[in-house]
């Protein structure tokens, strides 16, 4: 800031014109004003400046007294303008001009508008020396104006150059002004929007007036009104959808207002009806891809493929959508399932060369999805177009690859009928992440066989393991035990801390090292199974062991380690060892026994072994037999002996023959006995047959029983003589003495005693060399008995003995051999008549008892004492009571008795109480007494 | 027991071959018989017996097994190949139990097959005359 001149000159005011006291007097006037007042000269020179101009332009008026206005304080541009027109007023050429506005700078530079009233000061010739200026700072308000100027021209301009229609109304609803844009959207003209009522205004749309009139209340009532939407139609008829902003225009000093602002929406709300209708879609496909999901892992794999293909063609409206996958390393699609929609039906098995669709499966390998609108004239698809596709009228095909990890194990193909699509994103994308549902889903499958495969191994594992009674060591490829199984501690050797994690060679003794390892290393480089064998010091006793070792694989098949299982045999070993040992007795047995043992398959009957004794026997060699049928064989007399022989041992495991023979190879007959026995064994069954060489023993029977055949008759010819002239010479004894006569008699009944005896001799002998002949024929046996007991009528009186017989009515036919059963029958009922008292009784019974006919002699007899009892049926024995009974008896005739029954397949006992009486009894089967050839009793019918 | 003994009249003239070589057996059977009133011509082998038979045709024939020269069994056969001997009455009478002779005796028509030890003289009377009036 310059310094302020030194005043050279007086101002106008200092002049004379003007009195000292006058000017005092205005500057202590001026100063009071509240308004600048500044007085200049005709120059322009600033005389006087009050306070408040002082204070508003930030000069003191010493510093500005003297200055030139206009050079001060008008600013730079308006200064030659404003010092013209000033200097023009000055010279009389302007007229005067009391009221004026202009704008002033500060000291700090500031410009200030000022509305001046001015008043010239004149000389006493009329001629202005000075003017008085007051001025009154009107920057604010006119900034204020100019800003409401601006405004009021920019609303203006706003107004009419806003894109969006506006409206003003009056608070009836009139249309004061419409902008320009409400004029061209609407199509109508100014005149015929303003001045109309706007509610009545026929584009407006009947759904939008209610939102409208209830917004146009509220404006109304001074309450705001929030934007909303209306639907409007043009002069033309378009539907337009307009967002409307309304807001109530409150101006002091002028009537309110309403501002319509009006936004077309038109496009945003179809974009949004649109929008919304796609976020509806995007909102049902995420459904839908829930939906898949849920499938995916809830439903066997058919049945999921399935159930998502419909899916997927009744969601986005696909005719055909198909799950296809790779084969034979991408050289071939397989369709697992297409689903074709108007016919609600699936598809399988269909296939696809690489080879015959080279261009398509090129396009499937780049991995990305095959969006062919036009699939017939896609090059990608058009090797289908002749075959598949326009036959079935298909013209857009969209394929998603399926990947499964890293790899593309399929697609999902879609076809779309009858028309070209486009598919849009929003169905590619959700056709990938159905895509990718699949995958998941065949990878799921994939796993969830693989898993099923080694839950199966595993519980197989299990199974076996637990199975196995011997513990289970697994061995990693470093021979480290990283498990076992055991089914209790007793059988590890070592405690499982002590093993687990360790290796082989840090566990095992080196002895057992050097066993184990070799095995271990051999099974794990190639695979398979070892067996080794040790014995190991246990406690106080050794053990032995043998362990298998065998690879453990992975599910690639990869050698992973090693199972050793170990099983301690020891028992085994004994067992072995005791068979062995048995085996070793037998084995001698058999080849030096003198009998002659073959042994026989009992399924097909072919010899499997014989021993030297029976080679011997039969003239031929072991080889000879060997392999071949006992029936084929020479030796084997009858081929229907041989078979039955092993049918009757098949049922009863046990035969004894006794009258077999063989024929050797010097084509002699061999007499021998057959014992066979049925032996069965884990894996087999065979018949071993113990043969006996009984051809001497025969001779020797034959040569007793010539013997005594002949012996018998060679003592029975003297007693025929003898018996028969005793008799002629009875006839005879007129002239005898009664002691003569006796003796005769004596004479007579000894030698019938003889022939007794010797009868009883022979049959004793033939029922010792079991050579009784049994001729059973159907017999009725209570009429047999009673003609037997008929017999005995005359001694059972002759004693008066009661006789009560007691025959069980239901009693069958029985083939029964007549000679036999009289023998026995007259040898108890004789029994019972000599051994009991007179008036004693004798009870005859004939009994059925089960599968047996009894038949018991009961007396009340002198019975035999309880320490006889045993003897009773002993050669030759006769009690104390008998032989004073009968002292004629010779004591055979119970043996012969008993020896009988035996050859008859009976059975006999008796009960005894002495002093009370006996009952003998014999049972036979009721099936009949078997038939046996031999020689007749001798004993016949009792005289 | 003592039966009684009564004697029922021999037919007249019927003649009876008694082949037995047990000299003693034969008299005392020879005696008793024609003490009944039948003839009686011994034979003391099957060679005898034969001839005999064929000479006398007689009308039985009691024929013992073990004898010297040609045994009864041969005598039998024999005799059965004969015109005169096929369907002559044969009762055997032996002191051997031999249930194969018993049978072969039975295979040539011989039904009676005794043990002389087992019989009394008057049993062995009656069979004889039973046997005779069969055919009478």
């Amino acid at each position: 800031m310059a310094m302020p001149p030194k005043r050279k000159t007086k101002t106008v005011l200092e002049s004379a014109f003007f009195s000292d006291t006058q000017r005092k007097q205005w500057q202590a006037d001026f100063d009071l004003s509240a308004v600048l007042i500044v007085i200049l000269d005709r120059s322009g020179r600033v005389c006087l400046l009050n306070q408040a101009g002082q204070k508003l332009l930030g000069y003191r008026q010493a510093e500005i007294i003297g200055r030139n206005w206009f050079d001060l304080c008008i600013l730079k541009q308006e200064a030659p303008a404003v010092r013209q027109t000033f200097r023009k007023i000055m010279s009389g050429q302007l007229k005067f001009a009391r009221h004026f506005e202009n704008s002033v700078v500060t000291k700090s530079k500031k410009t200030r508008v000022i509305s001046w009233y001015n008043i010239p000061l004149l000389d006493h010739r009329k001629k202005i020396q000075a003017v008085v200026s007051s001025g009154i700072d009107i920057t604010k308000q006119r900034g204020a104006e100019q800003a409401l100027a601006k405004l009021g021209q920019k609303y203006q301009s706003l107004f009419e150059n806003l894109a969006d229609p506006a409206l003003v109304l009056d608070l009836r609803g009139k249309i004061i002004e419409v902008n320009q844009a409400a004029i061209e959207q609407s199509g109508f003209s100014r005149q015929e929007l303003e001045n109309q009522y706007f509610l009545k205004n026929s584009s407006l749309a009947a759904t939008s007036l209610p939102a409208i009139v209830k917004n146009y209340n509220r404006l109304l009532r001074g309450r705001e009104s929030p934007p909303f939407e209306a639907e409007m139609s043009t002069k033309n008829r378009q539907r337009r959808f307009y967002r409307i902003t309304a807001r109530r225009l409150d101006q002091e000093g002028q009537a309110s207002k309403i501002l319509v602002l009006m936004h077309d929406v038109t496009e945003v709300s179809v974009f949004n009806k649109s929008r919304q209708a796609k976020q509806a879609e995007q909102i049902e496909h995420q459904k839908v891809l829930l939906e898949i999901e849920r499938l995916s892992f809830a439903r066997g794999w058919p049945v999921a493929v399935a159930r998502i293909l419909e899916l997927v063609a009744q969601t986005l409206n696909i005719e055909r959508v198909g799950l296809w996958l790779y084969r034979q390393n991408q050289g071939e699609l397989y369709c697992e399932d297409q689903f074709r929609l108007s016919r609600r039906k699936h598809e399988r098995n269909m296939r696809l060369q690489a080879s015959d669709y080279p261009r398509y499966f090129k396009a499937l390998r780049s991995s990305r999805v095959i969006a062919a609108a036009e699939a017939q004239r896609d090059p990608r698809t058009s090797e289908f177009t002749a075959t598949y596709l326009r036959p079935n009228n298909i013209y857009s095909m969209l394929d998603v690859p399926i990947r499964a990890g890293n790899q593309v194990i399929g697609i999902l193909c879609n076809e779309n009928v009858g028309q070209p699509r486009y598919w849009s994103l929003e169905e590619q994308s959700f056709l990938a992440a159905a895509a990718d549902q699949l995958a998941l889903r065949w990878q799921w499958e994939k796993q969830a066989q693989a898993q099923k495969k080694i839950a199966q191994s595993e519980q197989e594992l299990q199974s076996l393991v637990r199975a196995i009674p011997d513990p289970v060591f697994v061995l990693d490829r470093s021979l480290r035990f990283v498990g076992y199984y055991a089914p209790d501690g007793e059988n590890l050797f070592v405690s499982p801390e002590k093993f687990l994690g360790r290796t082989v060679a840090q566990v095992f003794p080196a002895w057992l090292e050097k066993i184990i390892i070799p095995a271990v290393k051999a099974v794990l480089k190639k695979g398979g199974c070892q067996k080794v064998n040790y014995q190991m010091p246990l406690g106080r006793e050794t053990r032995y062991f043998e362990t298998t070792v065998c690879a453990r694989h992975n599910q690639r098949g990869r050698v992973i380690g090693a199972i050793a299982v170990a099983r301690d045999v020891t028992a085994e070993r004994r067992a072995v060892a005791k068979i062995t040992a048995s085996e070793i007795r037998y084995r001698s047995l058999f080849e030096k026994l003198q009998d002659g043992i073959f042994l026989v398959n009992a399924a097909d009957g072919r010899i499997r072994e014989v021993n030297p004794s029976f080679e011997k026997m039969t003239g031929f060699p072991a080889s000879a037999m060997v392999g071949r049928r006992v029936d084929e064989l020479p030796w084997c007399p009858t081929p229907e002996l041989a078979k039955k022989v092993r049918v009757s041992l098949q049922k009863s495991g046990f035969i004894q023959a006794e009258d077999l023979y063989l024929i050797n190879k010097a084509g002699q007959r061999v007499d021998v006995e057959l014992r066979g026995t049925l032996y069965r064994t884990a894996e087999s069954a065979f018949i071993q047959a113990n043969v006996r060489d009984i051809t001497e023993r025969k001779e020797l029977d034959r040569a007793k029983s010539d013997f005594i055949s002949l012996a018998s008759h060679q003592l029975r010819t003297p007693l025929t003589a003898l018996n028969w002239y005793g008799e002629m010479l009875s006839e005879s004894t007129e002239n005898f003495t009664v002691e003569q006569k006796q003796n005769l008699q004596e004479i007579i009944s000894g030698s019938r005693r003889m022939v007794g005896l010797i009868n009883s001799l022979l049959d004793v002998s033939r029922l010792e060399l079991q050579v009784l002949a049994v001729n059973p024929k159907p017999i009725r046996l209570n009429l047999l008995t009673d003609e037997i007991v008929k017999e005995f009528e005359p001694q059972l009186s002759d004693k008066a003995l009661v006789f009560k017989k007691e025959y069980d009515p239901a009693l069958p036919v029985v083939m029964m051999d007549t000679d036999i059963y009289h023998h026995v029958l007259q040898n108890f009922l004789s029994n019972a008549i000599k051994y009991t008292p007179a008036r004693g009784k004798v009870t005859v019974r004939l009994k059925k008892n089960r599968d047996q006919v009894v038949v018991e002699v009961a007396d009340t007899g002198f019975g035999i004492p309880a320490r006889d009892q045993k003897n009773v049926c002993n050669k030759l024995w006769r009690s104390d009571q008998a032989v004073k009974a009968d002292p004629t008896g010779q004591g055979l005739g119970l043996y012969i008795v008993k020896k009988m029954i035996d050859h008859t397949r009976g059975k006999f006992w008796f009960t005894s109480r002495e002093k009370h009486g006996s009952t003998f009894a014999v049972a036979w089967p009721l099936s009949g007494l078997p038939k046996k050839t031999g020689k007749p009793l001798a004993t016949g019918p009792l005289a | 027991m003592e039966s009684s003994k009564k004697t029922t009249s021999p037919v007249a003239g019927q003649t009876i071959l008694l082949v037995e070589d047990e000299i003693s057996v034969r008299n005392v059977l020879q005696t008793r018989l024609t003490k009944e009133g039948f003839t009686v011509f011994p034979a003391g082998n099957g060679r005898e017996g034969l001839a005999l038979a064929e000479a006398k045709k007689p009308d039985l024939v009691l024929l013992d097994i073990v004898m010297p020269e040609m045994d009864g069994m041969t005598m039998l056969r024999q005799m059965r190949q004969t015109d005169w001997g096929k369907n002559m009455k044969v009762v055997m009478l032996t002191n051997l139990a031999d249930a194969d002779r018993a049978a072969e005796a039975g295979r040539e028509g011989v039904y009676d097959f005794l043990i002389k030890s087992n019989w009394q003289l008057w049993q062995l009377v009656a069979l004889i005359k039973k046997k005779l009036q069969n055919k009478a």
